[in-house]
């Protein structure tokens, strides 16, 4: 622990006077002030909190991983090249003492800047959307939707029977949109997706219905919202559409009904004022596709088309776990980074480090690959296409999807655990996720990358 | 006495990437280190001493042959807190203080706060840098730098002391002092092994020698054995004026059968430089940003040695 202490302290002096570090800092302070000045926000108080937090705090964290990774491995591989670290390690010194110390000094910086960046930028809100500055109806906004934090409700899911897909594949190889030779699981795959797709599709006069499971009746200062964002056949992004929207129990008159205009492409949010219930109970939501004056096919997004946003907490405390889940990542970037320094020389540690940012970066990607696998041919109108044929092409899909999908077990966590998106959409994160987040990046992946190190590092020579 | 260090058949290859081999810097290397004793690893550049060195730190794995420090593998943290090292290149952190430097190496054994503050006091004392403690490594000249590396080694009261060009980077003041040092170490029962290419700092300080070249061994003992010419010998008198010479050189050409040379012995350059350098002393203020005093005084927490493995 002396050991581990002394270590810790020594790498928190040199942090604090590396130069590349400094700029990191002034690059993220300068960004979360001056980057929603040139940001044009959509003139709502939510799309100004929007652009605050997601655009600032995502260059932060961005700018803050680069930092990481870019001093990370010099603090193992730099010393090695210098000879310093040789005289600590003569001493009754473990590697995995001086891997710790290290670790926990290079979070500890990571801390205090992203921190400081969380308050700025806190603060530069508050201040900006001052109430002396706002009109009622914005005050009202921010009140009912801005400061309090909910929790985004999925509909329940539909599962696809046997039957359904089936039906689905002959339908295909009947009309050749899919050829009989392709394999049979990529062939379910289109078919589920086909499904899914056809399932959120509203033609113009149709009706689409969404079960939620059973909620608390809502404070009359803080109601539910309804998340929603859709496609329009007409093909304009950003064009209106006109909607009948329901909300109520399963078999009673709704308690809310809405005729409003929407536009496409954008997730949207409706009010849904206080409905009089008495205890929790399921809820049903119906759209209508009343559109007149241009009918078209309203495509809701297949993953997050419906959402019911619940009241549950305030802002503050959501940008607390986010501040978290954001440090246990840059916790798991300084591992990565220092585990690369313990393995390789700088250059090389440092290339291999940020080829794991470009990794996490990349992780929808990797998932949508893992999924559809590497010769899956998107097309664009209709129904996907599979370029899959031939049993040297085949088997080179397989493999590697099999290597995408071993790459995207590991990331899909870290992905789930995503916080700017939430923070930034006012969804509430929860201490559970906060918690796994402690367990998974910390826990596991830091715990991984320091037996890899210590493992290493017992076999390395130190000339 | 019982052996510190045993090296039995050590070997080391240093390997390219495809684990080809690619020098074989240490070839069938067998030595023992006894407790107590100065030993001196000689050989010019390229002759395996500081590989030597680096392996009985623990530093590098020999390839093959046995190899114990303190009767036990030289990656054991218990050896490792009974050794001092200094390296050949003063590698601090320079952003520390002199203090701040040995406090840090302090830290990293089991000492109280209150005996690590003595020893750190003691050393900075002993080196001569007492009024620079507030001073950034990174600002000191390379003799200062030496001297507090060396400090550092000394910071567990060590057993073993394992020096890599000690005298290196240090002025002939520099040099005796450090050499003193070394000899007062010695004599409170240290072991010391140090590598040198500088012949006479060797011949100086060590007991004993292991002279290498391009990884063999190819001496090893006594230095008094290895350098003793039995064959001859020099009798030292008084000067004698040359009436009272020659009939001396007849007599002993008469007796051996050979032509006696002589010559007046010459003083040690590094004992005339001393010297000199004592009496400017009293003339011509210090500017060098070491004080010391003329003997050497240990720091009073270096014990004897607590002995034997």
């Amino acid at each position: 622990m002396r050991s581990i202490a002394a270590i810790f302290q020594l790498t928190l002096r040199s942090l604090l006077r590396s130069r590349f570090l400094l700029c990191v800092t002034v690059l993220a302070l300068s960004v979360v002030i001056l980057l929603p000045l040139t940001i044009e926000d959509d003139g709502t108080v939510s799309g100004r909190v929007q652009v605050l937090v997601r655009y600032t705090l995502g260059a932060v964290t961005f700018l803050l991983s680069v930092g990481t990774l870019g001093t990370g491995p010099g603090l193992v591989a730099g010393e090695l090249e210098s000879r310093r670290l040789q005289q600590v390690l003569v001493k009754p010194v473990r590697f995995g003492q001086v891997w710790l110390g290290k670790w926990l000094a290079l979070v500890t910086v990571n801390a205090l800047i992203l921190g400081g960046a969380v308050l700025l930028a806190h603060g530069l809100m508050r201040w900006t959307l001052r109430e002396s500055r706002l009109t009622a109806g914005q005050i009202e906004e921010l009140h009912s939707k801005v400061n309090v934090t909910r929790v985004a409700l999925a509909p329940e899911d539909v599962l696809l029977s046997e039957s359904e897909i089936t039906a689905n594949i002959d339908g295909m190889i009947r009309s050749g949109t899919l050829h009989s030779d392709v394999p049979e699981s990529a062939a379910r795959m289109t078919a589920a997706q086909r499904i899914r797709f056809e399932r959120n599709v509203v033609p113009p006069g149709g009706t689409k219905r969404w079960s939620f499971p059973a909620v608390r009746p809502a404070p009359a200062d803080r109601p539910f919202l309804l998340r929603v964002q859709f496609l329009s056949s007409a093909n304009e992004e950003t064009r209106e559409m006109e909607g009948e929207w329901t909300v109520g129990e399963p078999g009673r008159d709704p308690a809310f009904r809405s005729r409003v205009r929407l536009r496409a492409f954008l997730p949207q949010e409706l009010v849904i004022p206080t409905m009089n219930f008495p205890a929790a109970v399921p809820l049903e939501v119906t759209f209508r596709n009343v559109e007149a004056a241009a009918p078209a096919t309203v495509l809701f997004h297949v993953d997050r088309g419906v959402r019911l946003l619940v009241p549950a907490g305030s802002y503050g405390m959501n940008l607390f776990r986010a501040y978290g889940l954001i440090l246990f990542k840059l916790a798991l970037l300084a591992a990565v980074g220092i585990t690369m320094g313990s393995l390789f020389y700088t250059p090389v540690a440092v290339f291999t480090g940020f080829f794991v940012l470009v990794l996490f970066g990349f992780s929808g990607y990797i998932g949508w690959v893992a999924e559809t696998g590497v010769f899956y041919v998107p097309h664009d109108h209709g129904a996907p296409e599979i370029a899959v044929s031939g049993k040297i092409v085949q088997a080179l899909d397989l493999a590697l999807k099999s290597a995408y999908r071993g790459v995207d077990r590991m990331l899909a966590p870290l992905r789930d655990l995503e916080p700017m998106e939430r923070v930034a959409g006012g969804e509430r994160i929860l201490w559970r996720d906060v918690g796994r987040g402690l367990g998974i990046m910390v826990g596991v992946g830091c715990s991984l990358m320091a037996a890899l190190a210590i493992g290493v590092f017992r076999r390395r020579e130190m000339g | 006495m019982s052996a510190i260090i045993q090296a039995d058949g050590l070997e080391k290859v240093f390997r390219d990437f495809w684990r080809r081999p690619r020098v074989r810097a240490v070839k069938a290397l067998t030595f023992e280190v006894h407790a107590g004793e100065v030993f001196g690893l000689l050989g010019p550049n390229g002759s395996g001493k500081s590989t030597t060195m680096k392996m009985l730190l623990g530093l590098l794995h020999p390839t093959a042959g046995r190899l114990t420090v303190l009767g036990a593998p030289p990656r054991d943290v218990r050896v490792k807190s009974r050794i001092g090292y200094m390296p050949e290149e003063s590698s601090l952190y320079p952003f520390l203080t002199a203090e701040e430097t040995l406090d840090f190496f302090a830290r990293l054994f089991p000492l109280t706060a209150a005996e690590r503050r003595r020893r750190v006091a003691e050393l900075l004392e002993m080196a001569g840098l007492t009024h620079a403690r507030h001073r950034l490594v990174g600002e000191f000249s390379k003799g200062m730098a030496r001297r507090i590396c060396l400090a550092q080694a000394l910071i567990n009261d060590p057993d073993l002391i394992l020096l890599d060009e000690p005298t290196s980077g240090l002025d002939p003041v520099g040099c005796r002092q450090v050499k003193d040092c070394i000899l007062a170490l010695a004599a409170r029962g240290k072991t010391i092994v140090l590598s040198s290419h500088l012949l006479a700092d060797v011949e100086d300080l060590c007991g004993r020698i292991a002279i290498l070249y391009n990884g063999v061994l190819c001496a090893l003992g006594g230095v008094r054995d290895l350098l003793e010419e039995p064959e001859q010998m020099q009798i030292f008198l008084p000067a004698l004026s040359e009436d009272r010479r020659l009939p001396i050189l007849a007599w002993l050409r008469d007796q051996t059968g050979v032509e006696p040379r002589w010559d007046h012995p010459r003083r040690n350059l590094e004992r005339f430089f001393l010297e000199t350098v004592r009496e400017a002393r009293g003339r011509v203020p210090d500017q060098t940003g070491v004080r010391i005093s003329e003997e050497i005084r240990l720091a009073p927490f270096l014990s004897g040695s607590r002995g034997e493995t």
